[in-house]
C-alpha cells in the first residue's frame, strides 16, 4: 500500500499546478469508460427504487394478493406479469430493489464499520490487542460465510434488519485486515510521530491522521462488498432462510419464482435480471474505482 | 383370477363444497384439464392383489430399471431407529409387513394369514389379547425362515433403551409376546388398544439373527444395509448418491422389475429436470404449486390425491407471555370464529393453489373416519365484522380493531420458506385486513417452530399465537396421533408436561372422553361414532381451522405401470406390481 | 524454519479452539435438535424425555460444549443425531466428492483468470479489457442457484428435448449407467462451470493487479533496458513474480469455495460435504455441523502454513521471523 501513497506522491509532484489527489482520481475514474456507464446504469436503479413509488407504483399492486390473476403473462396491465400470488412483478421489483439495495449498503456499512474499529485497534495498539484481535479474525475467516450464515439467520430470524447484520457481522474480517495493515505502514511515518509530539490523543490521531489515508482501499472494498452482500441475501433466500413475506426482496423473488420457472419463467428472469445487472454495475464501479485510486490495489 | 379395468386419472377435483365431506374420496378429474388428461389417461390391466398363492403367469422374469427421484435422503434403514416418512417408503421395498394396505387403502394381510379382528377371533373379546398366524414361505435375504421369534424379537429390540427407537408408538402396550409356534405368536397387551394392528402391524419385522446382541444397532452395518424379506434385496447405498435394489428370486409374489434405483435429488426444479429428461421415473412427495409444470410435461403422468394431511392453524388459548392465563384475543370463542370467516380459503384453493386442493372441513377429511356432516366454516366477512363487533372489538383510527386499548392484532407463525403456506399467508393477512384485523407473518424454520422447551422452541414454550403446520398420519388409524394434540392431559408445560403435544392448552372434558373412547372402544361402530363426535366438539369450539386437504402429489412416467398411488398407501405399497411397458 | 513451523501450529490450536466455540454456540442457538421429533405424531410423549436424555439435550449448552469438546481431544468425532453413524466416516464418504468438484473448479478458475488477467494487464483500458471484464463478471453477478438452474434447462432438458447432445444435470455418475471415469467429467462440467465462473472475476482482477505492480517495479524496467524482448521479460520475470501473492489468496479462499458448494452441491445434486451440511443443518444435528466446520477451518489454518512457508522459501526477501 505504500506504492498507492508514493504512486500519488509522484504524480502530484510532477504536475505545475497540482489538482487535489480526489481531483485526479475523478479524472481517472471519468477515463474508465464501462466504470462511467456502469455508474450511471446503477445510479438510475437508485433513482427509480427510490422514487418510482411515490411516483406513479401504486403500494396495493406491489402487496395485495389478488387470486384472480396468478402468474399472468406479461400484458398492457402488468408490464411484467404477476406472480404467485397475482401482485404485479414490476411494482414489486421496485419496492424489492428498495430493500436489496439498502440491505447491500446497510450490511456494508456494518461491515466496514466493525472492520474499521476492529483493524484500527489492532494496527494501532499492536501487541496483545493486535495478537487478539487478529487470531479472531482468523477464526471467523476459517469458517465458509454461508455455513454461519445459516446458522446466524435461523437463530436471529428473517427480518430485513436481521439480514443486514448477520451479512455485515460475517463480512468484515478482509476490512479489519486492510485496515490494519495500513495502520501498520502509516504510524511509523513522520506525520504521525509529529502529532503525537505536539500531544494528539491516540483516539484523535487513528481518527484524523492515519484513517483518512486508508481510504482508497476502503472505498473499492465497500463498493464490492455492497454487489456480494445482495448475492449473499439472494443465497440465503435460496434456502429458505431470507427476508420474510410480505417484504419483497429481490432475493426472495427469484427463490419464489424457483416453483413456476417452466409455466411462468418471468416471474423468475425478472428479479434475476435485476440482481445481475445490479452487481455487474456494482462492479465495474469498483473496478473503474480501483483503477482512479491505484490500479495496482489487490482487491 | 379376477382382473378389472381400472382408470388411472390424472389430476383430481378440489374446491368442491359437495366433496369436501365425502367419506371415500374417488379420484375425479379436473374439468378444466379434462381433454389434456383424457389423451395421458392409460388403461391398465390391474391385477386385484390377493396374497394366496397367485397362479403365476408365463414369463416371470422380472425386467427393467426403474428410478425414483428421491428429495430426502433416508438417515437409515432400519425403520423404529430412523423413523421418517421417506425412510419409510424405501424400507418398504426390502420388507414385507405382517399387514398392509392395497389398492383401495383397505388393511389386508401380507405376512399374516389374516388381519386379526374380534370376529375372527384374532383379537379376544377384551382387546388385550391378539393371535398372529404367520403365512409360511416368508425368508429372509440371506435365507435364513421368518419366524414368530423374529416378531417377538422386534418388540424387544424396540423397546430396548439401548436401541435408541425414535417411536415406541403401540409397542408400549405390549406386556408379553408368547411364541407358540414357527409361525404363531400371542401378544398380550396392557390394556385394551384397538389402533394396536394398523398401528404397529403395518411396519416390518426385523431379523432376529442379524440385530440381537448389535450394541448400537443404528450405527451397526445392518442400519445401512438391511437384510429384509420383501420383493426386493438391498444392494448398494452411495451417500448423498442413491439406493439400489434388486429382485427377490424368492419372493412369494415375485417381482417384475429387475431393480429400482431410488436416486437422491434435493432441489425439486433440478428433480423436475431429471423427470423431462427421463432420467427419472417416479417422483413423490411433489408440491401442489408444481402441477401446473407437470401436467405439460409430455410423457408424464401426474397423480393427485386429496390426502390425509391436512393443512391447519390452532389458535392458542394460553396467554403466550403467561401459560397460565388466557389468550388476551383468543379467549373469545366469538373472535376466534370471526377470524376463521374472515380468511378465503375458496380463493385460496382456486387461486394460489390453482384448484389443486380441497377446502377442509376436519382434521380427518378423506378418512373413512370422517364426520360428513359438518361444512366448511364459511367465508363470510360481513358476518365476521358482525360478530367482532358483537365482540366489543370497534375499528380503530388506522382501520385496526381495538378493544380497551388493545389492538386486534396477532401473530402468525408457520415454517419460513414453505412457499405454499407463505402464499397462503399473505391472502389471507389481506382478508382480514379488510375486516380489520392485524394478522402479522412470523415463520420460523421448522427447528426453532417445533423446538421444545430447552431451546426455547416456539412450539415448546407457547410462544405462538396462531401456529400452522400439518404432518402426514403414520398408520391409517390416526387416534393415537390424533389423540395428542387434544387430550387436556397432554397439554404441554415446560415444567410438568415438557413432552405434551396439545401445545394450545385446549381442555374440554367431553372431548376427553370421546378420544378415550376412539383409543379403548372395541365395538367398531360405537367407536367410530365418537371419532365423529369427537370431530364435532373440535369443530364447534372454533379453535383450529382445518384451511385446505393437501394433495398428495405424484409423477409417474408412462413407461411404468402398476404403481397405482392410493392415499394411505402412497405409491410404496405397490412396488411388487411395479412393471415396465414397451421396452 | 522448523520452529516458525512449530510455533504457527501453537498459534493455529486458539483459533481452532475459537471456531469449535464460536460454531457450537451459534449452531446451537440455531433451533433445537428435538424439533423433528416433536413434529412427528408418532412418537410419543415417553419417547420424546427418552430421546432427549439419550442424545443430553437436557444438559446445558455449556456442558454440551465441553463434552463434545473432551470427546474431540480423545479422537471420538461423535455421532451424527440423525444417522447414528460416525462423524468421521459420514465425512469421509462425502469429502473426496466435494474436494473433486473444488479442485478441477479452481483449477479452470485459474486457467481462464491467468489468460485474462494478463491479457487485461498488458492492455489496460483497451476496448479488450473492458469485453474481458465485463465477461469475467459474468459469473460472479449471478447468483449461483439461479445460474445453476439456467444452465440445466439450457444444457440438459431443452438440449435433449430438441434432439442434440445433451449434458447430465445432476450427480456424480449416470443414474443408469456404469460409474466410470468419462462420466464422471461429463458430471462435472456443469456444477464446474458455475463455481469457477463466479470466481474467475476475483482472481483475474487479482492477477491483473498484481502483473501492473510488478510491471512497474525496477528489476522490470532494468530487463527492458538490457534489451530483452518483450514477451521473455513479461513471462520470465513479470508473470512469475505476479504468481506467488496469487497462492496467497487461493488459500485465502478455500472457505469461500465451501459455501460456493454449498450451493451447488444442492442445485446438482452433487453428493457432497456442502450438501450435507445443509441437510444436518435444518436438523440442528450439531456433531456432524461441527466436525464439518473444524475439518474446514483446519484445512485452511494448514493451507495457510503451506503457504508461507513455501512463500518463504521461493522469496527470500521474506524473513519468517517477521
Amino acid at each position: 500500500m505504500t506504492a498507492a501513497i508514493e504512486a500519488l506522491g509522484n504524480v502530484k509532484g510532477q504536475q505545475k499546478n497540482p489538482p487535489s489527489i480526489w481531483g485526479l482520481a475523478m479524472r481517472r475514474f471519468l477515463r474508465h469508460r464501462a466504470g462511467v456507464i456502469a455508474s450511471s446504469i446503477f445510479l438510475l436503479i437508485v433513482l427509480i427504487v427510490a422514487l418510482a413509488p411515490a411516483l406513479f407504483i401504486e403500494y396495493d399492486a406491489a402487496f395485495r394478493p389478488n387470486p384472480l390473476q396468478i402468474n399472468t403473462a406479461p400484458s398492457r396491465a402488468h408490464l411484467l406479469g404477476t406472480d404467485e400470488v397475482g401482485r404485479d412483478i414490476l411494482a414489486r421489483l421496485i419496492y424489492g430493489g428498495r430493500i436489496s439495495l439498502t440491505v447491500g449498503v446497510l450490511a456494508m456499512a456494518v461491515a466496514l464499520s466493525l472492520g474499521t474499529v476492529l483493524g484500527a485497534l489492532a494496527g494501532y495498539f499492536g501487541g496483545f490487542v493486535d495478537g487478539l484481535i487478529m487470531r479472531f479474525t482468523d477464526v471467523m475467516l476459517s469458517i465458509p460465510e454461508l455455513f454461519l450464515i445459516i446458522a446466524f439467520s435461523v437463530f436471529l430470524g428473517s427480518s430485513v434488519s436481521t439480514i443486514i447484520i448477520s451479512i455485515g457481522l460475517l463480512n468484515w474480517m478482509p476490512v479489519a485486515r486492510i485496515v490494519r495493515s495500513m495502520f501498520l505502514q502509516i504510524k511509523e511515518q513522520e506525520f504521525v510521530t509529529a502529532a503525537r509530539c505536539v500531544g494528539a490523543r491516540n483516539g484523535r490521531i487513528m481518527w484524523m491522521h492515519i484513517l483518512p489515508n486508508s481510504v482508497a482501499p476502503l472505498a473499492v472494498a465497500a463498493t464490492l462488498a455492497i454487489g456480494s452482500a445482495i448475492l449473499t441475501e439472494t443465497s440465503v433466500s435460496y434456502l429458505g432462510l431470507g427476508i420474510q413475506p410480505p417484504t419483497p426482496s429481490w432475493g426472495n423473488m427469484l427463490k419464489n419464482a424457483q416453483d413456476v420457472i417452466w409455466s411462468a419463467p418471468w416471474v423468475a428472469v425478472f428479479p434475476g435480471l435485476a440482481i445481475f445487472v445490479t452487481t455487474l454495475c456494482i462492479n465495474f464501479m469498483g473496478d473503474a474505482l480501483r483503477d482512479a485510486l491505484d490500479p495496482r490495489m489487490k482487491l | 383370477m379376477s382382473k378389472r379395468a381400472s382408470l388411472i386419472v390424472a389430476i383430481l377435483v378440489v374446491a368442491s363444497l359437495v366433496l369436501s365431506g365425502c367419506s371415500a374420496p374417488e379420484p375425479q378429474v379436473v374439468e378444466k384439464e379434462v381433454e389434456k388428461v383424457v389423451k395421458e389417461t392409460v388403461i391398465v390391466e390391474k391385477e386385484v392383489e390377493k396374497v394366496v398363492e397367485v397362479e403365476k403367469p408365463e414369463d416371470t422374469t422380472p425386467k427393467g430399471t426403474v428410478v425414483v427421484g428421491v428429495w430426502q435422503e433416508p438417515k437409515g434403514l432400519i425403520w423404529n431407529i430412523f423413523y421418517d416418512a421417506h425412510a419409510n417408503d424405501i424400507i418398504d421395498s426390502i420388507f414385507y409387513s405382517p399387514v398392509t394396505t392395497n389398492e383401495k387403502d383397505e388393511l389386508v394381510p401380507e405376512m399374516l394369514e389374516q388381519v386379526p379382528t374380534v370376529e375372527n377371533g384374532g383379537v379376544s373379546e377384551d382387546g388385550k389379547t391378539i393371535t398372529l398366524k404367520f403365512k409360511p414361505g416368508f425368508t429372509w435375504h440371506d435365507g435364513q425362515p421368518v419366524t414368530a421369534e423374529d416378531y417377538k424379537f422386534t418388540w424387544q429390540f424396540i423397546m430396548d433403551p439401548a436401541t435408541a427407537s425414535q417411536t415406541t408408538a403401540g409397542w408400549n402396550m405390549i406386556q408379553d409376546i408368547e411364541v407358540v409356534d414357527d409361525l404363531t405368536a400371542v401378544v398380550t397387551l396392557t390394556d385394551s388398544y384397538v389402533p394396536f394392528v394398523a398401528a404397529t402391524l403395518v411396519f416390518p419385522i426385523l431379523p432376529k439373527h442379524c440385530l440381537e446382541g448389535v450394541s448400537d444397532p443404528g450405527n451397526s452395518e445392518y442400519a445401512r444395509a438391511p437384510i429384509g424379506n420383501g420383493p426386493f434385496m438391498f444392494k448398494e447405498w452411495i451417500s448423498g448418491g442413491r439406493i439400489v435394489v434388486v429382485a427377490n428370486p424368492t419372493a412369494p409374489i415375485p417381482p417384475k422389475l429387475e431393480s429400482i434405483v431410488f436416486q437422491f435429488v434435493p432441489d425439486m426444479n433440478t428433480l423436475l429436470a431429471l423427470l423431462r429428461t427421463g432420467d427419472v421415473d417416479v417422483a413423490y412427495d411433489l408440491r401442489e404449486t408444481q402441477i401446473p409444470e407437470l401436467v405439460k410435461m409430455q410423457g408424464v403422468d401426474t397423480v393427485a390425491l386429496p390426502g390425509l394431511n391436512i393443512e391447519r392453524y390452532y389458535f392458542n388459548l394460553r396467554n403466550p407471555k403467561d401459560l397460565s392465563q388466557p389468550h388476551p384475543i383468543f379467549n373469545d370463542i366469538r373472535v376466534r370464529k370471526a377470524i376463521m370467516m374472515g380468511m378465503d380459503r375458496w380463493s385460496a384453493v382456486s387461486g394460489i393453489l390453482q384448484g389443486y386442493g380441497e377446502v377442509a372441513v376436519t382434521e380427518l377429511d378423506n378418512h373413512p373416519w370422517a364426520n360428513t356432516d359438518l361444512e366448511p366454516v364459511p367465508y363470510d366477512p360481513e358476518a365476521a365484522k358482525a360478530l367482532l363487533d358483537e365482540a366489543g372489538w370497534v375499528p380503530g383510527s388506522d382501520g385496526i380493531r381495538v378493544k380497551d386499548g388493545q389492538r386486534l392484532s396477532f401473530r402468525h407463525s408457520t415454517t419460513a420458506g414453505n412457499q405454499v403456506r407463505e402464499n397462503l399467508q399473505l391472502l389471507f393477512q389481506q382478508n382480514l385486513k379488510d375486516i380489520g384485523v392485524e394478522m402479522v407473518i412470523d415463520n420460523y424454520q421448522s427447528s426453532t417452530l417445533f423446538g421444545g422447551c430447552s431451546s426455547d422452541g416456539i412450539f415448546g414454550t407457547g410462544n405462538f399465537d396462531i401456529i400452522g403446520f400439518t404432518n402426514s398420519p403414520a398408520s391409517i388409524d390416526l387416534a393415537q396421533e390424533w389423540s395428542d394434540y387434544f387430550l387436556s392431559t397432554s397439554i404441554k408445560d415446560c415444567e410438568t408436561n415438557p413432552a405434551g403435544s396439545n401445545a394450545w392448552g385446549y381442555s374440554n372434558p367431553a372431548l376427553d372422553e370421546k378420544m378415550q373412547c376412539a383409543l379403548n372402544e372395541l365395538d367398531p361402530d360405537v367407536r367410530v361414532q365418537c371419532i365423529k363426535d369427537a370431530q364435532k366438539i373440535i369443530y364447534d369450539d372454533y379453535f383450529v381451522l382445518y384451511v385446505y386437504d393437501r394433495l398428495d402429489v405424484f409423477a409417474i412416467s408412462d413407461r411404468v405401470q402398476g404403481v397405482n398411488p392410493t392415499i394411505f398407501g402412497g405409491h410404496s405399497y405397490s412396488y411388487a406390481n411395479w412393471h415396465i411397458v414397451g421396452e | 524454519m522448523f520452529r516458525y513451523i512449530v510455533k504457527r501450529l501453537l498459534i493455529a490450536i486458539p483459533v481452532l479452539l475459537g471456531v469449535s466455540l464460536v460454531a457450537f454456540f451459534l449452531v446451537q442457538a440455531s433451533g433445537d435438535p428435538m424439533a423433528v421429533y416433536y413434529s412427528n405424531p408418532n412418537i410419543t410423549a415417553e419417547d420424546l424425555v427418552r430421546l432427549e436424555k439419550t442424545y443430553g439435550f437436557d444438559k446445558p449448552v455449556a456442558v454440551q460444549y465441553l463434552y463434545w469438546l473432551r470427546n474431540v481431544l480423545r479422537g471420538d468425532w461423535g455421532q451424527s443425531f440423525q444417522t447414528h453413524q460416525d462423524v468421521l466416516a459420514m465425512i469421509s464418504e462425502r469429502l473426496g466428492n466435494t474436494l473433486i468438484l473444488m479442485f478441477t473448479s479452481l483449477a479452470v478458475t485459474l486457467l481462464i483468470s491467468l489468460v485474462l488477467g494478463i491479457y487485461t494487464a498488458t492492455h489496460q483500458y483497451s476496448a479488450g479489457d473492458y469485453v474481458v471484464t465485463g465477461l469475467s463478471f459474468f459469473g460472479y453477478a449471478m447468483p449461483t442457484f439461479w445460474f445453476g438452474l439456467m444452465l440445466i434447462i439450457l444444457f440438459a432438458v431443452k438440449t435433449k428435448e430438441a434432439g442434440l447432445p445433451a449434458l447430465p444435470a445432476a450427480g456424480m455418475y449416470s443414474i443408469r449407467g456404469e460409474r466410470t471415469f468419462g462420466q464422471l467429467l461429463l458430471h462435472l462440467i456443469l456444477p464446474v462451470t458455475v463455481l469457477s465462473l463466479s470466481s474467475v472475476a476475483k482472481y483475474t482482477r487479482y492477477l491483473r493487479s498484481s502483473m501492473l505492480e510488478v510491471i512497474s517495479q525496477d528489476y522490470i524496467r532494468t530487463a527492458r533496458a538490457k534489451g530483452l524482448s518483450e514477451r521473455v521479460v513479461l513471462w520470465k520475470h513479470a508473470f512469475r513474480n505476479a504468481l506467488i501473492p496469487l497462492v496467497t489468496l487461493i488459500m485465502l479462499d478455500i472457505p469461500f469455495l465451501f459455501s460456493g458448494a454449498l450451493i451447488t452441491e444442492q442445485v446438482f445434486a452433487w453428493p457432497g460435504m456442502g450438501r450435507m451440511y445443509w441437510e444436518h443443518a435444518m436438523l440442528v444435528d450439531y456433531p456432524v455441523l461441527m466436525g464439518i466446520i473444524l475439518l474446514v477451518s483446519s484445512l485452511v489454518v494448514i493451507c495457510n502454513l503451506i503457504a508461507d512457508v513455501s512463500y518463504a522459501i521461493i522469496d527470500p526477501r521474506i524473513r519468517i521471523n517477521q
